[in-house]
């Protein structure tokens, strides 16, 4: 008899944790039931894309050096270096230097591995063009400034979910100074430069 | 019988002061400009005018020595600020009669200036823009 007990109880316990594990996964779940759809005008407002966006990438070409290590670390040798060893200032001398953008998969390895950072990931993503070959860039279309959602007069920018304030969903109407939830990177440091001393005292 | 000079008794001749060392002005005039020309007509262009001049960037009230080059219906400038070679140096180039869009380094990553240097990153900029050549 108190064996069966012990095993109904068993039971009930194991039902109870893993209704709550269910609940626990499916948390994220019901946190989106409350989220409305947030429609954004899209020519007229654009999202501002987030700090570690992967958009078109900048090339400068005053500071290549036409080392290669671009094609080396690109997933299917894309970037196209051209260039000549000039004897008389013994420099390599760049011709040409392009990336097709119809092929790029955007994964930053060129930008990552370049040593004179001469290569740099922007926030422009609108690539739309008649033409799949339009999208071959060569080193001056490359080093064009890029598009920025904020910089347009026409656009409204309009923020992602998490640079919203706190229980906030839609974009629009923000009022002015408000910021994302959560500390600011300046905050953070503050805080842990007000902690440094109290520590270096225990020590 | 001519008689040998021991080497030792020879004073060492001095080295020729660079010509980079030379005022800012005197070694844009008399070494940088000709090289320059002498690089484009290697190129097959012979009407190259490159002039100096202090004039203020845009957005900047500040005089800026810049170096002004033209040809054709193409223009680029080599700035100055700091009235040195081994300064601050910026590039542009744009359509003639055009405005500047985009200020860009010049030789950023060099530790010292020479002419040579010079004559090769002006060159190889221009011809980067696809000026020289074609496509």
């Amino acid at each position: 008899m108190l064996k069966f007990l012990r095993q109904a109880k068993d039971y009930a316990q194991e039902a109870v944790q893993a209704a709550r594990y269910i609940g626990q996964g499916l948390a994220v779940t019901f946190d989106h039931m409350q989220r409305r759809p947030i429609t954004v005008q899209y020519p007229y407002e654009k999202l501002i894309p987030s700090e570690r966006w992967r958009g078109r990438i900048h090339f400068e070409f005053d500071k290549c050096i036409s080392c290669e290590v671009c094609v080396r670390v690109c997933p299917i040798n894309l970037p196209v270096v051209d260039w000549e060893y000039n004897k008389e200032v013994k420099k390599k001398e760049l011709k040409h230097y392009s990336i097709d953008f119809g092929v790029c998969i955007f994964c930053g390895n060129c930008v990552e591995y370049c040593p004179t950072n001469c290569l740099s990931m922007t926030e422009e993503y609108e690539m739309a063009v008649y033409d799949r070959h339009e999208l071959n860039y060569d080193g001056v279309a490359l080093g064009r400034l890029p598009y920025k959602v904020t910089a347009d007069p026409m656009v409204t920018p309009l923020r992602e979910l998490a640079y919203l304030p706190a229980g906030v969903l839609d974009p629009h109407n923000l009022p002015p100074g408000s910021t994302r939830a959560g500390q600011q990177p300046e905050e953070i440091v503050a805080q842990h430069q007000a902690q440094k001393p109290s520590k270096e005292i225990n020590q | 019988m001519v008689e040998e000079t021991p080497p030792t008794v020879k004073p060492k001749k001095e080295k020729a002061p660079a010509r980079e060392d030379k005022p800012f002005g005197e070694f844009l005039e008399q070494d940088f400009f000709p090289a320059l020309k002498a690089a484009f007509n290697h190129r097959g262009i012979s009407d190259l005018t490159l002039t100096l001049v202090d004039r203020p960037v845009l957005g900047s009230s500040v005089p800026c020595p810049q170096v002004v080059g033209t040809w054709a219906s193409w223009q680029f400038n080599l700035y100055f600020p700091d009235r040195d070679l081994q300064g601050r140096r910026a590039f542009s180039c744009q359509h003639l009669g055009m405005g500047v869009n985009t200020l860009e380094p010049f030789l950023i990553d060099e530790r010292k200036i020479t002419l040579d240097l010079m004559v090769f990153g002006v060159m190889q900029r221009l011809n980067g823009q696809k000026w020289f050549n074609g496509n």
